[in-house]
């Protein structure tokens, strides 16, 4: 489903030029759950945003469901994005101005879906994510865990074949991480694939595949045999 | 979507108060300037064109220079009404007009002054769109001794009762009937006529032959207006083109005679309130003026969209995240700009809709400033709304595209990192908006100052005559004329009364001027020269210099058939300088063949007058001559000095005594000091008008600063928390807060400083007489831009520098 080859991601300011990522070479397939380790400032959030089609790479090639991507103009990486990829964060990332429901609609309104079906899906996904009763509330009324939860709901809204999940349980309470594993979990076991950034080695244990990244290197892969 | 936009704008609209209140202000204040502003222009541009007629309308004016003296008055001879109507085919109708000045009214008990009155040509209700409410428009002014009223004067006179047919005393005796009651001239004519009597009562006063005469002399006397309408499709300027023709005719040989260049002006009757520059005109508005007030509102508007634009753009990072969300989401970038232009036209219409309401509100008292009556509503002035909407969308538009580019430009990647972006990108764009609205500011700032200076000086300015505590009384009671000595002589008695005086004319606002001629350095030399005809006891009472010579004396009789006091300026015009006594002057010329020689008089200079400014400091001080004379016709125009004491007690002497000797006229008077401020309106309208809007302008300005300086101190909490622990005092993080904005005011004031000087340099050029613009002006300028803008920074300053450090070290 992804591929990268040679993929290089170097940022440059004024008087310093770090490489983030260096010749990263992956392949990812559908149905996969991989995890990203590493540590602080290793790249692999740079890598998760190149592979979200947030960031472009300074070099290298990125093969996105046997596209060849990296080129795409703002536009069409919008398209390719909305349809097919889903984002979860460690902050959660939800607009503080709009309510759980808004929140979880938004990808449907930038796709156009109607109305009626909007709030069809947005209840289902809220049901789903255990969320349903809180659809009324702002973001800042609800616990880290009950954020988190909405923005897996409008993450998977749009029904994404790809969910890229970055440090998912960064900013919350073992329990409450817990239960938004389990829903990725879930997820995945469903069919979505999911690229996961942790820090955390029990979350990482839920993967299929850890990449271990150092320096913008992938220093390691390991094949996890599902239990 | 559009719900979706609506419910972001609203929330954010209520999550951010303070800046949602600060931008709605700055923008509302904004568009309640332009709006007042345009209704303004459109009303100074919209005058006379109500008439449905006014494109075929022409007011013929003369242009003519005698003896190099040049003068162009709104005024044309008698006779060019009915022989331009012969001459050109192009014409279809004529209106002369003829003012009558104030004249008392009586019908029965009622007794009042009133002017705007005038003799016209029973066309006029053909040429004008004046609407006759009672009466025949054909008849109504076809005989003599008609009047036609306004609404409101047929009111005051006849209340409910049907004015047509009652008579009406006009003057000692005069009775004319009443034809007619027309609808109120609209405030937008040049002319504010309130009734008009028929130019037969003129014809019938002098009698037919000399009213109608043709004669050759008849055309050098620009006694009245004359409009013209012209027939469909003939062209202005075939008037101008035949005109020389016409000259040939009827005023070439005389005017060859006379040595007198003379011009015909022929004057649309749209461009006459804006663009004419007359002597002797009504009074006019100035197309300077609306260019002005076009800058202003223009400028201010500019100021209200920059503070929208400087904190829309300050405050991007707290909008970063929702963008970075949206695009992650699946938002285009046009998605978004469309999302926050609509958030900036909903904040300009909601100022709309507050600045409608308080325009509404303040109408009156901007009205009762600019001294008309403007109105805004959907069904008079629906043209105002529509361009209100469409400035406020432009408004929207442009001021919302600069942040709507910039913010719908972050890059996800970068803001959902959690990493903040710094307001660094707008800082340098914020700098020179902030700049640009203080030398906006310092330029109205340095404006009304130096209006106001000017204003003051030409108020305070030593005239060369004492104006103060000079009432003025008009006698148009013909048999008290005869009886002035007398009369003066009673006044005297009370102890509080000066001086008396009478002379023929107002001074400072009526004059005549006819041909002198006087002693050159060749024989008689020919100039037009004003002349005033006075008593005895006029220049004691003006307490006026004498440089040269004698005053007039009662006891030489030859002073009152043969003595001439002129100015300096006169001296100095005729190259007499100061050795004017002695020269021969001669007020009024022989024209061949004319046997009588009525109204010339010839004589020597007694005396030489100091310089004194009789007309307006718009104006040089002209050349004028003084004549004696206790005649009844001169005796116009009657002048009591009073005491400080007793003013009112005074003047109730006054008006008994005045009333023993003219039972039939009432007293009426006003003071000489005042009458002549009245000169100034239009300059005291500009002060007010430069007050407000400046005033408004550094009200608009400083909402701007104030939401910058609170949302820069927010920004730096966590560096002034630092700078704090390392033991800064709070004057000092105060400030390093304050000295970026006090750049910025001081370098704004600098670029102001050129553009106000020559600005208010072309402005005080119009004047004769006027302050210098001094160094000082544009120091306090400097001091008051700084004063305003540190107030509105020092307090948030303060707050965030005052804040808890422990707070802010973990403000992230």
């Amino acid at each position: 489903m992804i591929k990268t080859k040679n993929l290089i991601k170097i940022f440059r300011t004024d008087e310093v030029e770090t490489t983030a990522l260096n010749n990263v070479n992956l392949e990812i397939n559908e149905g996969e759950f991989v995890a990203i380790m590493g540590p602080s400032g290793c790249g692999k959030s740079t890598l998760l945003n190149i592979i979200g089609l947030l960031d472009n790479p300074s070099e290298g090639e990125l093969h996105f469901n046997g596209y060849q991507v990296e080129n795409y103009s703002e536009r069409q990486r919008t398209n390719l994005r909305k349809e097919n990829i889903g984002f979860v964060f460690q902050s959660f990332n939800l607009i503080d101005e709009l309510t759980v429901f808004e929140n979880v609609e938004l990808p449907l309104l930038y796709m156009k879906v109607s109305g009626s079906e909007r709030k069809r899906r947005v209840n289902e996904a809220l049901e789903r994510m255990n969320i349903a009763h809180r659809a009324k509330h702002f973001p800042q009324q609800l616990s880290g865990g009950q954020q988190q939860r909405v923005a897996i709901a409008r993450a998977v809204i749009s029904n994404p074949k790809l969910i890229l999940a970055d440090e998912p349980t960064g900013n919350l309470d073992s329990a409450n991480g817990e239960e938004v594993m389990n829903l990725l979990t879930q997820l995945n076991e469903e069919g979505t694939t999911i690229i996961m950034v942790t820090h955390s080695p029990s979350d990482a244990d839920r993967s299929h595949r850890i990449i271990q990244l150092f320096d913008g290197h992938v220093v390691t892969e390991n094949m996890r045999q599902k239990l | 979507m559009l719900k979706n936009f609506l419910i972001t704008i609203i929330r954010n609209f209520n999550r951010n108060k303070f800046y949602t209140v600060l931008n709605v202000t700055g923008l509302s204040v904004g568009l309640i300037c332009a709006i007042l502003i345009v209704l303004f222009i459109q009303e100074e541009l919209s005058y006379d064109k109500y008439n449905v007629k006014h494109k075929r309308i022409v007011r013929l004016a003369s242009d003519f220079t005698l003896n190099g003296k040049r003068d162009r008055v709104a005024t044309s001879p008698m006779p060019f009404g009915p022989t331009f109507k012969q001459e050109f085919p192009e014409v279809e109708e004529f209106v002369r007009v003829q003012g009558s000045g104030r004249q008392q009214f009586r019908y029965g008990e009622k007794e009042f002054y009133e002017e705007r009155i005038s003799y016209v040509d029973s066309s006029v209700f053909r040429v004008f769109s004046y609407k006759l409410l009672q009466g025949d428009p054909d008849k109504a002014l076809s005989e003599p001794y008609s009047i036609v009223l306004n609404q409101t004067l047929a009111k005051k006179y006849f209340g409910d009762e049907d004015p047509l047919g009652k008579v009406l005393i006009v003057g000692e005796d005069r009775s004319f009937t009443v034809t007619g009651v027309m609808e109120d001239i609209p405030g937008n004519s040049h002319f504010r006529f309130r009734g008009f009597y028929s130019m037969k009562t003129l014809e019938a006063l002098r009698g037919s032959e000399e009213f109608n005469s043709t004669e050759p002399i008849t055309f050098w006397s620009f006694s009245n207006y004359t409009f013209l309408l012209l027939k469909e499709n003939s062209r202005v300027e075939a008037i101008k083109e035949k005109f020389p023709l016409y000259y040939e005719k009827y005023m070439k040989a005389l005017g060859d005679q006379l040595g007198i260049d003379y011009t015909l002006v022929v004057q649309k009757l749209a461009d006459i309130h804006l663009k004419s520059d007359l002597q002797w005109d009504a009074p006019t508005g100035n197309i300077k003026y609306i260019f002005i007030l076009s800058a202003i509102a223009f400028f201010i508007l500019s100021i209200a969209g920059i503070n929208y634009m400087n904190m829309a753009t300050a405050r991007s990072t707290k909008r970063a995240r929702e963008v970075g969300v949206r695009k992650v989401v699946g938002a285009h970038r046009d998605t978004l700009i469309r999302q926050f232009l609509m958030e900036s036209l909903s904040l300009t219409f909601l100022a709309l809709a507050i600045a409608i309401i308080v325009v509404e509100l303040i109408l009156p008292f901007f009205n009762s400033l600019v001294d008309k009556d403007l109105a805004l509503s959907i069904s008079e002035t629906p043209e105002i709304l529509v361009f209100s909407v469409l400035l406020a969308l432009i408004l929207g538009i442009v001021s919302g595209s600069y942040p709507a580019f910039y913010l719908s430009s972050f890059h996800p990647a970068v803001i959902l990192k959690g990493s903040t972006i710094k307001g660094k990108a707008g800082g340098m764009l914020r700098k020179l908006l902030v700049i640009s609205q203080f030398t906006v500011s310092a330029i109205m700032i340095s404006g009304t100052i130096i209006v106001g200076i000017q204003l003051n000086y030409m108020n305070n300015k030593d005239m060369g005559f004492s104006k103060e505590d000079v009432l003025v009384s008009i006698v148009r009671d013909s048999l008290m004329r005869t009886r002035i000595e007398p009369l003066k002589d009673e006044l005297r008695k009370n102890p509080n009364i000066n001086t008396v005086a009478t002379s023929n004319t107002l001074i400072g606002f009526d004059g005549s001027k006819t041909v002198h001629l006087y002693e050159g350095e060749e024989g008689m030399e020919q100039y037009a020269l004003n002349f005033s005809v006075i008593d005895f006891d006029y220049l004691d009472m003006m307490q006026m210099k004498m440089m040269q010579g004698r005053k007039f004396d009662r006891n030489i009789a030859s002073d009152t058939s043969s003595a001439f006091i002129v100015n300096q300026a006169a001296a100095r015009k005729f190259n007499w300088n100061e050795n004017a006594v002695g020269k021969k002057l001669q007020l009024g010329v022989e024209l061949e063949g004319e046997e009588d020689d009525d109204g010339i008089m010839k004589g020597e200079v007694v005396g030489v007058v100091a310089d004194f400014h009789y007309r307006p400091l718009r104006e040089n001080i002209e050349p004028i001559n003084f004549l004696v004379s206790e005649h009844e016709r001169f005796r116009r125009v009657m002048y009591v000095k009073l005491n400080q004491d007793n003013r009112e007690e005074t003047i109730k002497y006054i008006e008994k005594v005045w009333n023993e000797f003219s039972p039939k006229m009432a007293f009426n008077y006003f003071f000489l000091d005042e009458r002549l401020r009245e000169n100034y309106d239009s300059e005291v309208r500009l002060t007010w008008i430069f007050s407000i809007f400046s005033l408004l302008s550094i009200l608009i300005a400083s909402l701007g600063l104030f939401g910058l300086s609170s949302f820069i101190a927010e920004q730096r909490t966590k560096e002034l928390g630092v700078r704090k622990v390392l033991g800064a005092s709070v004057s000092q993080l105060v400030y390093l807060l304050t000295k970026e904005f006090v750049k910025l005011i001081i370098i704004a004031n600098i670029i102001a400083i050129p553009i106000a000087y020559w600005a208010m340099n072309v402005w005080l050029n119009d004047f004769s007489y006027r302050i210098q613009i001094s160094w000082w002006i544009f120091l306090l300028t400097i001091i008051v831009s700084l004063a305003i803008g540190i107030c509105t920074v020092a307090w948030q300053s303060f707050r965030a520098a005052s804040a808890d450090p422990v707070n802010a070290i973990k403000y992230e």
